[in-house]
């Protein structure tokens, strides 16, 4: 579903609040929540990740040993206020579209 | 990265050679790729499919290496300039190798053929004086000027392509250490499938141009120089033909990773 890379950094912060988590359990958190609507070339999610660290929303660590080290993901304090804008857009934004259709 | 499934591995070269960030991020990138599709297709095992089919789903899920690498070009700093300079310097540095080889290739082939073969076009230069006389004391053996020219041309023409070629191979030696040093998957720093196609089109426009040359030469006079030109075609040629398969073997490797 393409348009979901529209949203992915408020789908990405969102799925990390509460939990440290590594790209593959994040990509299964997103199916398992959005019932398996947001489907998107799972190698993709990396480069959002690694600009979300970038922007200072996110911060990573390496977890376990090789070959089982996973790069585990959890939003910082910066993450917690964007996520609360981004959460504010999206409830306007949606409600704005509710009100046009009806 | 040694018990990975050899599909996932091919495909993590591919990726490799596609990502244009820092050495750093992209072994990052790789290591959490690698980590995905290794997750997916343990998965995929546990749920009852063959080793061949969990790797091609987990490639199928992970997404083509066009996409995740077009993502990570869009989205995280890159440094494409380093990576076509060494992908140009690859090519550049082989390039002086086959031209300097070609040169010194002069030497036996001559034993057979002749000088003339080589450097014949050299008995038509007009000589000063003075140069002729400089000339003659340099080899005193050859019985004229143009005859001590062409004796002087060959000796540069061997002694010089001896010179590029090996330092052209230690400049090689020296830029596959480095490139190791830079390799993303930590493993031998191999021809990209990208650099093999370019310097396959490129030796082979070379080999075509420098053979053309040759038989044009060779056509008027076949003791007029066009020696040259032909070593060098087919020297060009014999590059052009290895990296070429050498592309041709990646691509295949890659396109059977993403469609078992």
């Amino acid at each position: 579903m393409k348009p979901v890379y529209g949203h992915l950094d408020l789908l990405i912060l969102a799925s990390l609040t509460d939990d440290e988590l590594h790209g593959y359990a994040l990509i299964e958190r997103l199916r398992e929540k959005s019932d398996g609507l947001f489907a998107l070339a799972e190698g993709t999610l990396y480069p959002a990740l690694h600009r979300l660290e970038r922007e200072g929303w996110l911060k990573s660590r390496w977890e376990g040993k090789a070959p089982r080290r996973r790069r585990v993901y959890r939003v910082t304090a910066a993450g917690h206020k964007q996520l609360a804008a981004e959460r504010h857009a999206w409830k306007s934004f949606a409600k704005g579209v509710a009100g046009v259709l009806g | 990265m040694s018990g990975r499934d050899p599909r996932l591995r091919a495909y993590l070269e591919e990726l490799a050679a596609r990502l244009d960030g820092t050495t750093r991020d992209n072994r990052r990138a790789l290591s959490e790729i690698g980590a995905h599709l290794d997750d997916i297709a343990a998965a995929e095992r546990a749920a009852g499919c063959g080793a061949e089919e969990a790797a091609a789903r987990a490639i199928a899920r992970v997404g083509s290496v066009d996409a995740v690498a077009g993502r990570f070009a869009a989205e995280v700093e890159t440094v494409w300039p380093l990576r076509i300079g060494l992908r140009l310097g690859r090519v550049v540095l082989t390039w002086l190798f086959a031209m300097g080889l070609a040169g010194f290739l002069a030497e036996p082939i001559a034993w057979l053929v002749g000088r003339d073969f080589f450097v014949g076009d050299e008995r038509f230069v007009a000589v000063t004086p003075a140069r002729c006389l400089q000339l003659m004391k340099l080899h005193r053996a050859m019985p004229t000027c143009n005859a001590a020219l062409m004796e002087d041309h060959f000796g540069e023409l061997v002694q010089f392509g001896l010179v590029i070629a090996v330092a052209a191979a230690l400049a090689l030696w020296a830029f596959h250490a480095v490139v190791q040093r830079l390799d993303p998957l930590r493993g031998q720093a191999r021809l990209d499938a990208w650099t093999a196609r370019i310097g396959a089109a490129l030796f082979l426009a070379l080999a075509l141009s420098s053979l053309a040359r040759a038989l044009r030469s060779i056509a008027a006079d076949p003791q007029n120089g066009g020696g040259r030109h032909l070593v060098e075609g087919i020297v060009a040629l014999v590059v052009a033909v290895a990296w070429g398969v050498a592309s041709l073997r990646r691509q295949t490797r890659a396109r059977a990773a993403l469609t078992t």
